[in-house]
């Protein structure tokens, strides 16, 4: 045409759905579908093949266990029955968990040991509980473990080294997760020092009880001992006291006083089970399960440290702001444990106290995190040092202690307002940092890909909208960045 | 060569997924290793596994064992655990599969360590399933082996080839099928009579209370069925099922039992019967259907030493069709077979000879043809004891003229009995039981994408995705390939 100046591309920029369709940039598109970025252009997509034929796939999660040699990677896949499989069990086809009205599962992978946080896709399931996987193909059980039952018989017999005045003993379970249950068996002995003490009924546990551990006070004044021997006193762990068995019922033990180092006190007030929640994160080497089943909703509950199955039931809580909203998210970032709800944001910072005596911080009232909408790297359930990712509302976010605007998802505003709310739950985000790819799982069954081998930054992130035969419902990684996708058909 | 691996069920060797081929060499220091594979199945369907040495040394036979590695899933016939018998030899086995179900395939040796011993062995799931035209041969399962090794079975009429498998269908000797396609069957594994739609879907289950058993099954191929129950009172009882399930027992009572074979007169005034009991030479009987009483023998027997075929058919112009021959035990020499073609005053119009003998045990079935009364089929078994084959003719009614001769390897039980070779057939119908002519066609199930786990493949031109088959039950998931949704295509 007369006066027409040819338009030259040197670089396609994908999507872009903000505004008029005709303020669209000359290299962007307003509507484009199915292709990925190559250098200075763009091709068709790569072609899906099928990986396994689990069928009717709610959720998916790369779970890595641990076997005698090796670390594996695997799946763990939740179907629309509530049936939870893991992929590279001993019976892969049988489920490790069902439970008919989970609806989703939040999940956490600790010493190659799966958590389990069944829920309904919006707070934990009502009257259910954590469970622990370990990896086997044998069934996910509830986390924790019922403390024993009876009580201790004590008696001085011999020479030792037990040191004057009364000592209170009780006794706790060690599970094949490694798990310490609440102390019970209480029971007290008045020493007159320079003896042993020969401890016997000590109770016996299910089949996954692998020890007991037995705790003990320092000795106490006989004048002041007040005979409550449960809640007035600090236990320690006795340095020989583990009875790597559940058959021993009788073991004759002497220590000295200052052999009780190990505080044990924390057993003192443990869940017996842990309610369950919509997710969970991991802080200072503690596990964090938030948003219970109503009303508790916006309660984290924070483990002791190394101990992800113990939890206190006073000192283990977080409290964050009530606003009828629950939890939706969580993660450690720089040294902060960031916990969110769908349009807030949380930071606690660990004191070196309890739990609930870390200082909260509101970072912001008009920013939050979807449900699965924390962007997590590869394979490793883990972040980036410096930023999290994170899916809200308004867009895709930077967050890196605040939130960077423009959202990175600035280009395609209009298309991301549009997407329902209410299914911003079922959104999903993960990062192929090697590829620099984001893969975002969106309400409408599709996938949105941000290319940012050119930047990340909102002008230079490239956008493409991919779409399927069937519907997605999850994504992950596995094998550092295999792409899996999960349908429902 | 080193001693196998594999020579315990828990160190068996993972054959999936199918397609797959292993060879290995199973002797070792002279001796020859019975070994194990194992197939964890990665869909609901059908599958056949061939375990291959040669045609002269090496004769491995196998067998299924499922859910654990002690119990025999397949094939029901000639397979005891470690337990070689010629029979097995050198042949595929077919059997259903459920998705994540662990299938144990115990592969043993022939006798006298034979040396060398190169074993070949295969899996292949069956192939999906095509449009089934009018005129299709239909063969469901006998109750003896049942859907667990040997599922009904739909075959070309032309070229014998398994058009489809459908697992879930009634077992059992008795069926029949009008012209509207509707289909009645006795389940003896369920003991109930089962009526079908033409599309093979279950409508209807009428339970048939012990001690009463359905003897066979005929009808006046428009509406109704003609059901022969024994077992009170040493009388049979005929009753009628129409093509809506209604069931009306006991219009008839017949002053005898063991009914082989039963089919009304077109205006259904005479129900023309046969019974097995004396043994052999049994005439072929009538009986009225309005006065409720005994009439003259339309025919009397062709001989001691021959009996009649489990089906008579009554040709739309009021002839009749009864076979006879077969029914030999196991084993024993082939023998001749042949139809008679009967007038209906009982004048013997044709004589067809089988062209091949018959080997037994099963007896001969007969099914009215699409062109009715022009032409008619029959279905029985030639071979030897260990080679046989399912032989169907389609004859011409007026000059006996074969219009259409399908031989296809039997499998009894789920093992192939057809000739040894190195590329043998790898799926086939049962032995047993009930033939009939499809009389509507039967399209392919429709593919449904169904749900599954899914990854991106650089490079990869298409995607490739799972499916499942509507209308079998249980499905049968497989995948599909499709293009990738066109990138301009605006959404």
């Amino acid at each position: 045409m007369r006066d027409h100046e040819p338009v030259v591309i040197e670089e396609f920029n994908g999507l872009y759905v903000r505004g008029d369709p005709e303020v669209c940039p000359p290299d962007h598109s307003p509507d484009l579908s199915n292709v990925q970025f190559i250098q200075s252009g763009i091709r068709t997509r790569d072609g899906i093949n099928t990986y396994e034929p689990y069928g009717n796939v709610v959720r998916i999660y790369t779970y890595v266990f641990i076997t005698p040699t090796t670390q594996t990677e695997s799946l763990l896949i939740l179907d629309n029955l509530g049936n939870i499989y893991h992929d590279k069990s001993p019976t892969p086809w049988v489920p490790i968990l069902t439970i008919a009205a989970m609806k989703d599962f939040g999940f956490a992978n600790i010493n190659g040991r799966a958590f389990i946080n069944p829920n309904d896709g919006n707070v934990g399931l009502t009257g259910q509980f954590v469970y622990v996987y370990k990896g086997d193909g044998t069934p996910a059980r509830k986390a924790g473990a019922t403390p024993p039952v009876g009580t201790l018989t004590l008696a001085n017999t011999g020479i030792g080294n037990m040191s004057i005045g009364v000592h209170v003993f009780a006794v706790a379970f060690e599970t094949d997760t490694g798990y310490i249950s609440q102390i019970a068996g209480f029971a007290s002995i008045n020493d007159p020092g320079g003896d042993q003490v020969t401890i016997s009924n000590i109770p016996l546990g299910d089949s996954t009880v692998v020890a007991r551990r037995l705790v003990a006070t320092v000795g106490i004044d006989p004048t002041l001992f007040t005979g409550d021997k449960q809640s007035q006193y600090q236990f320690f762990f006795i340095p020989e006291g583990r009875i790597a068995d559940n058959t021993t019922t009788s073991i004759t033990l002497s220590f000295f006083d200052a052999e009780l180092i190990q505080d044990a006190s924390y057993l003192l007030n443990l869940f017996t089970n842990i309610p369950a929640g919509v997710g969970f994160a991991t802080y200072h080497n503690r596990l964090v399960s938030y948003a219970e089943f109503y009303p508790n909703i916006s309660l984290a509950y924070v483990s002791a440290v190394g101990q992800p199955e113990a939890i206190d039931q006073t000192s283990g809580l977080l409290i964050v702001p009530l606003d009828s909203y629950p939890l939706t998210n969580g993660h450690e970032f720089q040294d902060v444990l960031y916990l969110f709800k769908s349009t807030r944001t949380f930071a606690y910072i660990d004191n070196g106290g309890l739990p609930s005596t870390w200082p909260l911080t509101i970072i912001d009232s008009g920013i939050g995190c979807s449900l699965h909408g924390l962007s997590t790297v590869l394979d490793s359930g883990g972040i980036n040092l410096l930023y999290l990712i994170i899916l809200d509302f308004s867009g895709v976010m930077l967050f890196n202690g605040a939130y960077i605007r423009p959202e990175l998802s600035w280009k395609i505003k209009d298309y991301w307002v549009a997407l329902g709310r209410q299914l911003f739950p079922n959104m999903q985000i993960m990062n192929d940092s090697i590829s620099q790819i984001f893969y975002i799982l969106l309400t409408n069954n599709q996938i949105v890909i941000g290319d940012y081998a050119n930047g990340l930054d909102f002008k230079n992130i490239r956008w493409a909208k991919w779409t399927f035969g069937v519907g997605i419902t999850s994504i992950t990684m596995i094998n550092f960045n295999q792409f899996i996708m999960g349908s429902s058909g | 060569m080193p001693i196998p691996t594999n020579i315990t069920s828990t160190t068996a060797v993972e054959l999936g997924p199918f397609p797959n081929t292993i060879t290995q060499r199973v002797d070792s220091g002279g001796t020859t290793y019975n070994v194990w594979y194992k197939y964890t199945a990665t869909f609901t369907g059908i599958v056949s596994v061939f375990a291959f040495g040669d045609l002269t040394v090496y004769k491995p036979g196998i067998g299924i064992l499922s859910p654990d590695a002690v119990t025999v899933y397949a094939p029901l016939v000639g397979f005891i655990i470690g337990n070689y018998t010629t029979t097995t030899g050198n042949a595929p086995v077919q059997f259903p599969v459920t998705i994540g179900t662990v299938y144990y395939i115990q592969v043993l040796t022939n006798f006298g360590n034979p040396t060398p011993a190169n074993l070949t062995i295969k899996g292949v799931a069956a192939p999906a399933p095509v449009d089934a035209p009018i005129g299709s041969l239909f063969i469901n399962s006998d109750f003896a082996y049942g859907n667990n090794a040997a599922p009904a079975t739909l075959l070309s009429s032309v070229s014998g080839a398994v058009s489809r498998f459908l697992p879930s269908f009634a077992t059992g000797e008795a069926g029949n099928v009008l012209t509207n396609g509707v289909m009645l069957f006795y389940d003896l594994t369920t003991s109930a009579l089962k009526l079908y739609s033409p599309n093979f879907t279950l409508a209807i289950s009428i339970p048939i209370a012990s001690p009463l058993m359905v003897d066979n099954i005929s009808s006046n191929k428009a509406h109704v069925f003609y059901v022969a129950v024994s077992g009170s009172g040493g009388v049979t009882n005929i009753g009628t099922v129409n093509d809506s399930g209604s069931y009306t027992p006991n219009l008839w009572t017949l002053p005898v039992t063991n009914i082989v074979s039963l089919a009304p007169s077109p205006d259904e005034t005479i129900l023309y019967y046969l019974t097995n009991t004396g043994g052999t030479n049994a005439p072929v009987k009538r009986w009225s259907l309005t006065t409720n009483s005994a009439l003259s023998d339309l025919a009397p027997g062709v001989g001691t030493g021959i009996i009649a075929s489990n089906d008579i058919v009554v040709l739309a112009d009021g002839t009749i069709l009864v076979g006879y021959g077969g029914g030999e035990p196991f084993g024993n020499p082939a023998v001749p077979g042949m139809i008679l073609h009967y007038s209906a005053a009982g004048a013997t119009l044709n004589t067809y000879n089988l062209a091949i003998n018959m080997v037994g045990p099963a007896p001969m079935r007969l099914a009215y043809a699409v062109d009715d009364p022009n032409s008619f089929w029959v279905y029985y078994h030639s071979g030897t004891e260990f080679i046989i084959q399912a032989q169907f003719y389609n004859i011409h009614v007026s000059d006996g003229a074969l219009l259409t001769s399908i031989t296809v390897p039997g499998f009894d039980g789920g093992l192939y009995y057809g000739p040894i070779s190195s590329t043998p057939a790898m799926f086939g119908p049962p032995f047993s039981c009930t033939m009939i002519v499809t009389r509507v066609d039967v399209p392919a199930p429709s593919v449904i994408k169904t749900g599954g786990l899914y990854t991106i493949v650089a490079n990869k031109t298409n995607d490739t995705l799972y499916s499942s088959i509507s209308g079998d039950i249980p499905p049968v998931t497989t995948s599909v390939i499709v293009a990738i949704p066109n990138p301009f295509f605006l959404l």
